[in-house]
Parts: C-alpha cells; structure tokens; sequence
C-alpha cells in the first residue's frame, strides 16, 4: 500500500474501504474516521454553543430591569436549567471529545481510534438526545424547569418534559461512556513504539485521566435519573419521604456525580493549556510529572468533595468540616498546575498569537475563579453565598474561560493543523481582547449581586440589584456578540486563509507537528512513528 | 486486503474469527458472574448492615444507667404533608427527661375528612445527630394508619435517650410527618411494610 | 396609561444611565462605587453573621494578597521573558523537584490558616444547646409559614407586592417600583432581640430555602423533614431575604421578612398575634387554611348553603392568583369570571381542580375535600358575572377521583 500522505483530506479515495467513493451524505453518517468524527464533534458543539448562548441571552433579557418583560417565570426556569444542560453535555463536553478524536491517535502516532464504528455511534447518538432535549420545550407543560440539578420533589411534579430530558441525559451518557472506553482503549494500547506514558503530551494524559472519570461517574447519573424515572411513574419512593426516602439522597447521589463532572469539564481545558503555553514560551512544560501528578490527585479528590454542594441541607458538623477541608485541599494540586504554567513562562521567549492570548486569559481568569472556589469552599461564607448569584460568577469563572476558552485557544492553536489554512491573526485578537472585556463585564459585578444576596434562578429581582444587573447583561451581549468573530474567522480559514505550514508554531513538539504535514492527510500513522531513542516530545 | 508491511504480523481471517470467538465466550462467562453479582448485592446489603449495626431494628433492651446529672429538653413537632385534611397534634408538646430514662408521650391525629384516609408518619430528629442517639421502643412511624372519616386517635411513642449524647446538644426537636397514601394504598392493597 | 409608560421609560434610561455611572467609577476610583453600591455582605445582625463577615473578609485578603504575588509573577515574566524584548528561551529550566515542593508546601500552610477560624465557626453555628424559644418555619409553593410552638401562633407570609408593579411580558407594570419591591411580605416573622431562635425549617411540597443572610442562616427546607438552625439577632430591625433554592414558577415571588423586636413590642405582638392567628392549632392548621366544616350526612345540599362554603374555601386557596373580583392576573391567572372552564362543563373543571394544569401555575387541590371542592365550584359557578345557577356536589367529585 502506498503512502497516503499526499492526499487531500476531503477527496481521500484511494483507500480500501473507500473504494465505492461514498457521497458526502453517506459518508457523515457511516464515517469511522477519527478526523471526520472529532470534526463532526466541534461543529456541534459549536452549533450547541450557539444555542445554549441564545438562551442565556434570553436569561440576561430578561434580567435587564426589574419586573417581567420577556419570558413568564416558568419558561425562565427552563430556560436556566436546558442552557446549563446544553452547555455541559452538548458544548463542552462534545467538543473535548472533538479535540480527544482529532488529536489523540495523532498524538500518540496511531492511525485511528480504537472502535471507529463505536465512534460514529457516539457521536450520532448526541443528535437524537439533543432533538428530544430541544423538543422538549414544545410540550404541555414545558421543558425540565427545576434546575439542571433536577432535585426532586420538584421535578417529580414536572410534565412528560422531564421525562424527555431524562431519556435525553441518558442518550448523551451511553454516547460519553462509548467515547471513554474509545479513549482510554486507544491511548492505552495504540501508542507508537518508544512513545512511553510519560512521554505522551499533557493534553492526552489529561484525556485518559478524564476519560477514567466519565466512565466512573456517568453510570451514577444514570442511575440517579432512572430512580427520578421510577419515583415519577412506577410508584418508588426512593427521594420520597412518605416510602422512607428522602429527597437529601438525590442530591448526594446527583453531585458524586455532579462534582468529577466539573473536573471532566477542566482536566481536558488543562492539558490544551499545557499544549499551548510552552509552545508559545518555546520552553518544555515545567515539571511535567507533576502536571501529571497533580491531574491525577485533582481526579482523585474530586471524588470526596461532593458534599460542598449541599452545606445548607442541615448536614452534621463533622460532614461539613470533612467536605470543607477535602474541597480545600483540591487548591494545592491546582495550584501547582497554575505555578507551573507560570514557571513554564519563566526565562521563557514568549509571544502572543491568538492561542496564547486566550491561555494567559484562561490563567488570570481561571485563578480569579479559583479564588471565589476557595472563598466558597469556606463552609459558614458558603451559605451565605450558596445559591446567590456569587456562586453563578464563580462556576462562570471557571468554565467560561476555563474550558471555552481553553477550546478556542485550541481551536486557533490546531486550525493550521487540520485545515492547513491559516486564521485571520487581526481578527483572534479582537475576539480574544472583547471576550476577555465583555466576560469581566457580564460575571465580574456578579460577584457583588451574590454578595448583596441576590439567589441565583430568579426571573426578577429587588430595586438594589438593578444597577448590577443591567451592566451584567449588557457585558453579556456584547460576549455573545464578540463569539460571532470567532466563527467568522473558523469560516474564512476554512475557505481563504493563507497556507500554513508544516510547523506552523516553531516550537510545537507533538507528533502531529512534527510528523505530519498541514493539513493532516485523511490517514496518518499507518505505519506507526518509531520514537525509541527519539526525544521526549512534552 | 489489510495492511501488510514487513514488520507488521500477519492476521489470517480464520484467526481472526477464532480470536472473536474466544472474546465472545470470555464475556458470555462474564455476563453471568455480573448477573449473580448484582442479585448477591441484596443479601450482602443486609449483611453488612448487620454486621455494622447500621440497622432500622437496634438492640432495644440496652442495659443503661439513667444519667441524672443532665437533663435534656426533647420538643415534638407535627407536620402535615402537602395539604393532608388531618388534624395532628402532640398531646405533649415537650418533656424534660435524664439521658437514659424511659418516657412514653402521645401525639393525637384526627380524620376529618368524610372518609376513610390512609397515612403513613416518617420522624426526623433535630439536630440530625440526635437520631443515633434516640432510642423508640414504641413507635407509629412507618406504618400505615387507616382512619375512618371523623376516628380520632392517640398514638403513643416510647423512647430513651442513650447517655452517650454529646454534652452540646441539650435540646432534642422530634418531628413526625404525616403523608396522604391513600392512593397508594389502593393501588397496592397488600402493603409490604 | 400612557404617562406611566413613559415613566418606566424614564426608569429604564435613569437606571442605564446610573449603570454606566457607576460602572466608570468603578473604573477610576474603586473605592467610592465601593461605598455607594451593595459590593459586599450586607450589615451583620447576629454573633454568627458578624462572624461570617469577618471570616469572608479575612479570606478575602488573603486571597489578594495570594493574587498579588501570582499576578505579579505572571505578568512579570510575561513582559520580561517576551521574544520582542530578546529573551532566548532557558530551555533546560523545567524541573526543579525543591520549586515543586515548595509551592506544594506554602498554599498547604496558608489553607490550615483558613481552615482553623473556619471550624471554629462551623462549631460555632452548630451548637445546639438551649434555645429560648423554637419556630417552625414551613415552605410552601410559594410562601412561607411560621409556627411559634409555645406560643400557639401560626400564619403565613408571602409577597405583598402586587402584580401590577411587576408586570407581564409585553404588558407594562402599570404602578411604579416601590421601594421593598419584592422583598415585601404581607405577614412578616417577628422575633424578640438577643434571644436564641431555633428554626425547625421544613417544607410541605418540594425543597425551599430559608435565607436571610444579615441573620447568617440559609437552610434548605426539605419535604418530610425538619432540619434546625438557629439565629441570635443582635439588633432592633427588619432584615430580608428571598427564597434560595429553586422551588417553581413563583420562586423569585417568596420574599422572607424577619422583624426583631425588643422584647416588650415583642411580648405586645404576640398578644396581636394570638388575637388574630391562635385559634388555629399549629399542624392542623398546615392542612387547609380555613377547614370548612363538612355538612351533616343525609342533609340535602342546597346552592347557597355550597356557595357561602365556596366563598371561604376560595378565600382560602383561590384568591391569591385568581383574586376576589375572579378578573385574575391574565395572562399568568386567568379570570374566571366568564371563563369557559367555569361555565362549561362540569367534567372539565373538575378535572383541572384534581390534576392541575400542566404548564400553568395552576397546582393540583385533590388535597381539598370532595365537599370543599364541589362547594369552591359552586362559588366560582355563581359568583362575579357567573351566574349558571347549577351547583356542584360532592358525589361529582368523588365519582371523578375514582374514575
């Protein structure tokens, strides 16, 4: 068999499974191709991110003054819980799978996922439990209104609406356990010879690492929402007092989950950041093994945190001093990842491309969110604070430049790569430079409303909290906004951007830029790189 | 038809049908050690709740000394749930008691609807703590109660408290919550409890 | 009409404009939009609050102090170690196990200084010894109930502020913004000064949350079970707060009000208190707000005798959304003077008094008795500009639960 190097990605046909020349049609839908399905990921994330936007837009609206002007109180309701559900498992999540398709057999010099049939399934199952999440809105009694928490008893009083929503969070779930077993599958058996653990690059470890988290917390949620299932239609009384349950077990259940998910959200966002710092400070990461380390140990302490989501429900002292100081201790492995990105700039020969913009943002941004973590995590500050707008500002902190930033940065950081077009430079930095703003606008005075004591859901609000209010969602409009320069820019890559070359960033070290060329050609790595002896490449 | 290079094995087809082959009959074996895994489950709850102690059913005839050197205030509390037509009072609303000592005190519910109604009462303890430490020897909770339209009735409740209760909690509130399972007993009129 | 509009026009642009204001002070001098706007937890009004303020605020600098060397570290190396500054890159600084360890070490130490005032705190805010005197405070969609157990005193508390301050999409609030917009309540709770206050909070329907942040208590309220907390106001005053885990549609419209009261204006409204309220026996109370007695057995019913039962079952239940006048508050409760579920069929009304409306604020009332729902239909069915003469009786009801 030939080299297929010379391929062009898009009209790739000289392949053996490839004979028939499938249609475009056909080939979205029956595709086992790690690139086209880690592309098919990131477009509907970024389809997904649009549409949970559009309903914070319609939250922030609403929010603009007091009284009501937009939505009745209930679809309010809805609207908060479908953009927290859109946003997790329909933007964040898929697209670190999109990035995990795309780069993970690159990075580890193999030539595809472990189970690409398993792949394809994964991603097309999204589709119907998207649709039905979405439907969901335009049957009797509205879409899930009860938080994405979905804590009952208030969502056993929800219409067939919650039910969708269960059936849809279930779909997403099977889809991210497939994509888990994929990965973990394919980093642990596929990698090159000589490309040893420890000298895989951060973003794959921290991918194995959140790959183990899924596949632990996932089959919880499932089972969480199933007994919410049977509550409602086939008379169990597991969260309900009357049948000797108790509706405290839920939330127990619900954040075992909800907290490693957080982490699932960040530990890829992580390892995109130690991609892109030391390439941009062409130095190696800082302290590599204790990136790893530190990852690990932040995965492993996410485990016993969960109860700091339910301070207020009238836990004993002893759980609420065990689940402070455990969510305490979770800031020194976060730290040490922080100080090492900031020593990894150190003596370094540092410039600014859009990709390294939006990771110094991330840095600044994410501390500030750790900071308002760690005043959280302070049991009697918490509940004062819990479920104020306080709490919105932080987890917004932290995963608005955390994890979407951290996909923009790489997005920018491997367009070059995959489309082997360059992005328009002048452009990133004016998305990069108005997020950054119009993000500090929209969440920073939230922080104040959390303080003052403003809850968190509430579709109107008293005459203290106006000014705040109107300032915050006039930021987040202009945020929303900004993001349209960001699909400009992908589009016109796409179809005009300049040639990029091989190493488009002098010192990107991963395979992917270093044994390939731009754009990546549709098959890469038959014929797996031998790295014994070669450097380490991190 | 696969890859063939050099330094890559060469997999017939007919291996690789006798390696799925194998898979296929290491996972049917699988699949029944998982299934006697989960139907265990059940016993070896019981189990390991017995051998822990963390059992609804404690040891009741504990030989205790009655502290008289501390008193503790115990106040009951009655709830309705979701607008259930009782009435549910208790008859005492508070005693003062030694740790150890044995009390009895009643609570009255009261159907005063035109019909027959079906309730079921589940306790909690406040702080939670005193839960562990609050022994009923005699207790309504838990079991239904069926009233005929306008029945009232007393229902006691016997309890001690162990000795062993923190120094810091000097004041118990018991609550015992009525819920409306007529509906459910209709449905299923043999009532496992 | 018209003026009024214009009016909350020019509320909206004075507000945007003070936005903006204090969004540039912000910018150019901290200090002073510190001062002016809510940026920080409200006045402490109890030892526990004051504590907490304490605690957030000693947090909080430690927290600028850490940001100050992080950031200062941060920035220092990006404008040092810049390519255009000529920085070569040190390629072999990138492992140091003795940094490693230190930065390890020093946020571990810091941390145990935030953990100790912490627990003391938390121990603190548990202790549970004798309180002097004990309200239960049950949450329902969507208001609040307090029980005062020795004092035999129940009511309950919801917002006072009429829907005609608040509006509708695409229908102006007719009135202006008051000034306790939203955070004002018909029945506040009242309190003595200095007294230990134990709450058993609780709820009757789905999970509430008790939140007054001046008193230091946020107390989830959960069905089925009574979990305590306990506040000491240090203070004469009026102290808010709202509602803090969402409960529902209404759950922005369940403002809490605690008045504390010196113990004399104390004692003086407990006497009020019981006047008004005590009647009503704390849990029996909790069922139906004003338990209308059933009629004898074998009495034939008649429509005024349904209807005169009606109107207090209505008062009782209805009146809160769909008002005295039955005109409502479309489109969120319809009127049901000339409303086609009312005069229409029977069935229908039925059904949606048994199961609610799906969708709409409009909750279940199985809870209600076969007689008080025949009779609060009767009522609606012959009152306002209702007038079908029909009434409805409890067999109707009975027959439809068991269908």
């Amino acid at each position: 068999m030939a080299s297929v190097t010379t391929h062009d990605h898009a009209h790739d046909h000289g392949h053996d499974h490839d004979h028939h020349g499938p249609g475009p049609w056909t080939r979205i839908f029956t595709t086992t191709n790690h690139k086209d399905i880690g592309s098919m990921y990131l477009w509907f994330s970024l389809l997904m991110f649009f549409v949970g936007g559009a309903m914070a837009l319609l939250i922030r609206a609403e929010l603009f003054t007091p009284g009501l002007q937009v939505v009745q109180p209930e679809v309010f309701n809805s609207l908060t819980t479908v953009h927290a559900l859109v946003m997790i498992f329909g933007a964040v999540m898929p697209a670190f799978v999109g990035f995990a398709n795309w780069l993970i057999p690159l990075q580890i010099g193999a030539a595809d996922m472990a189970f690409p049939r398993m792949n394809n399934w994964s991603f097309w199952l999204m589709i119907p439990a998207t649709v039905l999440l979405m439907a969901s809105f335009f049957v009797p009694g509205g879409a899930a209104a009860s938080g994405w928490t979905l804590y009952p008893p208030l969502s056993t009083q929800g219409g067939i609406g919650v039910d969708m929503t269960i059936i849809a969070i279930h779909i997403l779930g099977a889809s991210s356990i497939m994509g888990s077993i994929n990965i973990i599958t394919t980093i642990l058996n596929m990698r090159a010879p000589g490309m040893t653990l420890m000298r895989m690059p951060m973003f794959v470890w921290t991918w194995l690492i959140t790959a183990y988290l899924i596949i632990a917390v996932m089959p919880v949620l499932a089972g969480c929402i199933t007994m919410l299932l049977t509550d409602r239609h086939f008379g169990t009384a597991f969260f309900n007092a009357a049948g000797g349950g108790d509706p405290t077990m839920f939330m127990h259940i619900f954040w075992f989950f909800g907290h490693p998910e957080v982490y699932i959200l960040i530990l890829p966002a992580f390892g995109i950041m130690s991609q892109i710092i030391p390439t941009f400070s062409r130095k190696p990461l800082f302290g590599y093994a204790s990136m790893v380390y530190a990852t690990a140990s932040i995965a492993i302490l996410s485990f016993i945190v969960w109860g700091h989501h339910m301070f207020t429900v009238g836990m004993p002292a002893a759980g609420q001093l065990f689940f402070m100081y455990a969510t305490m201790l979770i800031a020194v492995p976060t730290g040490v990842k922080i100080f090492n990105w900031i020593a990894t700039m150190w003596r370094g020969s540092i410039t600014f491309e859009t990709p390294m913009l939006f990771a110094i943002g991330f840095l600044c941004m994410f501390t500030l969110g750790g900071f308002s973590g760690l005043v959280l995590s302070i049991v009697p500050v918490d509940i004062t604070l819990h479920n104020t707008y306080y709490v919105v500002a932080h987890f917004h902190y932290v995963l608005f430049p955390g994890a979407i930033w951290a996909l923009m940065a790489g997005v920018y950081f491997w367009l070059p790569k995959w489309t082997g077009r360059m992005y328009n430079e002048t452009l990133g930095k004016w998305h990069f430079w108005l997020s950054a703003i119009s993000f500090n606008v929209t969440f920073f005075p939230q922080h104040f409303l959390g303080l003052a004591g403003m809850p968190r859901r509430i579709p109107d609000y008293a005459l203290q909290f106006a000014e705040w209010n109107m300032i915050s969602t006039i930021g987040a409009f202009a945020l929303g906004f900004s993001q349209l320069l960001f699909v400009y820019n992908v589009f016109s890559c796409i179809r005009s951007g300049e040639k990029a070359k091989e190493r488009q960033w002098d010192s990107a070290d991963s395979l992917e830029w270093t044994h390939l060329p731009s754009p990546v050609p549709y098959h890469t790595f038959e014929m797996p790189p031998d790295l014994r002896g070669a450097k380490a490449v991190h | 038809m696969s890859v063939v290079a050099d330094d890559v094995d060469v997999v017939t087809p007919a291996e690789v049908r006798e390696n799925n082959r194998t898979t296929l009959k290491k996972l049917l074996l699988i699949l029944p050690v998982m299934l006697a895994f989960c139907l265990s489950l059940v016993p070896l709850y019981r189990q390991i709740c017995e051998v822990l102690g963390i059992t609804a059913t404690r040891a009741v005839a504990e030989n205790t000394q009655v502290d008289r050197s501390r008193i503790v205030k115990v106040d009951f509390d009655a709830s309705l749930h979701g607008g259930f037509a009782w009435k549910f009072v208790p008859v005492d609303k508070r005693v003062e008691i030694h740790p150890g000592e044995m009390v009895t005190i009643h609570y009255r519910v009261t159907n005063a609807l035109p019909y027959a109604t079906t309730g079921r009462a589940v306790p909690s303890f406040a702080p939670v703590e005193a839960g562990l430490f609050f022994s009923k020897i005699e207790c309504f909770c838990f079991s239904n109660q069926t009233l005929q339209a306008g029945e009232s009735r007393e229902m006691p409740v016997t309890f001690f408290i162990d000795p062993k209760l923190p120094a810091k909690i000097g004041s118990i509130g018991l609550s015992y919550y009525f819920f409306d399972v007529t509906e459910e007993m209709k449905k299923a009129p043999k009532d496992p409890a | 009409m018209k003026s009024i509009n214009a009016n909350g026009q020019q509320h909206a642009l004075a507000a945007l404009a003070r936005s903006v204001s204090i969004g540039l002070t912000f910018l150019v001098s901290p200090a002073t939009a510190l001062a002016a706007y809510d940026v920080n937890i409200a006045a402490p009004a109890s030892p526990i609050s004051s504590q907490i303020y304490g605690l957030h605020m000693y947090i909080l600098y430690v927290c600028a102090a850490i940001f100050v060397v992080v950031f200062a570290l941060m920035f220092y190396s990006i404008f040092k170690f810049r390519r255009s500054n000529g920085s070569k890159p040190d390629v072999n600084f990138h492992e140091s196990t003795l940094i490693e360890i230190i930065w390890t070490v020093i946020p571990f130490v810091i941390l145990l200084f935030m953990a100790i005032p912490a627990t003391k705190t938390v121990l603190d805010m548990k202790d549970t010894t004798n309180p002097d005197m004990t309200v239960k405070v049950t949450g329902y969609q969507w208001g609040w109930r307090y029980d005062y157990a020795a004092e035999e005193v129940g009511f309950y508390s919801s917002l006072s502020t009429p829907w005609s301050q608040i509006g509708q999409p695409g229908e102006k609030a007719t009135e202006e913004k008051g000034k306790d917009y939203l955070l004002e309540v018909d029945n506040p709770m009242v309190v003595p000064v200095g007294k230990r206050v134990r709450l058993l909070v609780t709820s009757n329907d789905v999970i509430h949350g008790w939140y007054v942040p001046q008193l230091g208590v946020n107390q989830y309220g959960i069905p089925g079970f009574v979990k305590d907390v306990w506040f000491k106001a240090d203070k004469v005053g009026t102290f808010k707060g709202q509602c803090s885990q969402i409960c529902g549609k209404l759950h922005g419209y369940m403002p809490i009000t605690v008045v504390v009261k010196s113990e004399a204006d104390y004692a003086k409204w407990v006497a009020e208190a019981k006047a008004r309220w005590g009647a009503a026996p704390a849990a029996a109370a909790a069922a139906t707000p004003a338990a209308v007695a059933t009629p004898e057995p074998g009495k034939p019913l008649t429509l005024v005798d349904l209807k005169a039962a009606g109107e207090k079952v209505y008062a009782a239940n209805c009146v809160t959304c769909h008002q005295a006048s039955g005109k409502g508050m479309p489109p969120t409760f319809p009127a049901l003077s000339g409303s086609k579920v009312v005069l229409g069929p029977t069935e229908g009304q039925i059904n949606i008094l048994l199961n609610g409306k799906p969708g709409t604020a409009m909750a279940s009332f199985a809870r209600l008795s076969d007689f008080e729902i025949a009779a609060v239909m009767t009522y609606t069915k012959n009152s306002w500009d209702n007038s079908t003469g029909k009434f409805v009786t409890p067999d109707d009801i009975k027959a439809k639960r068991k269908s």
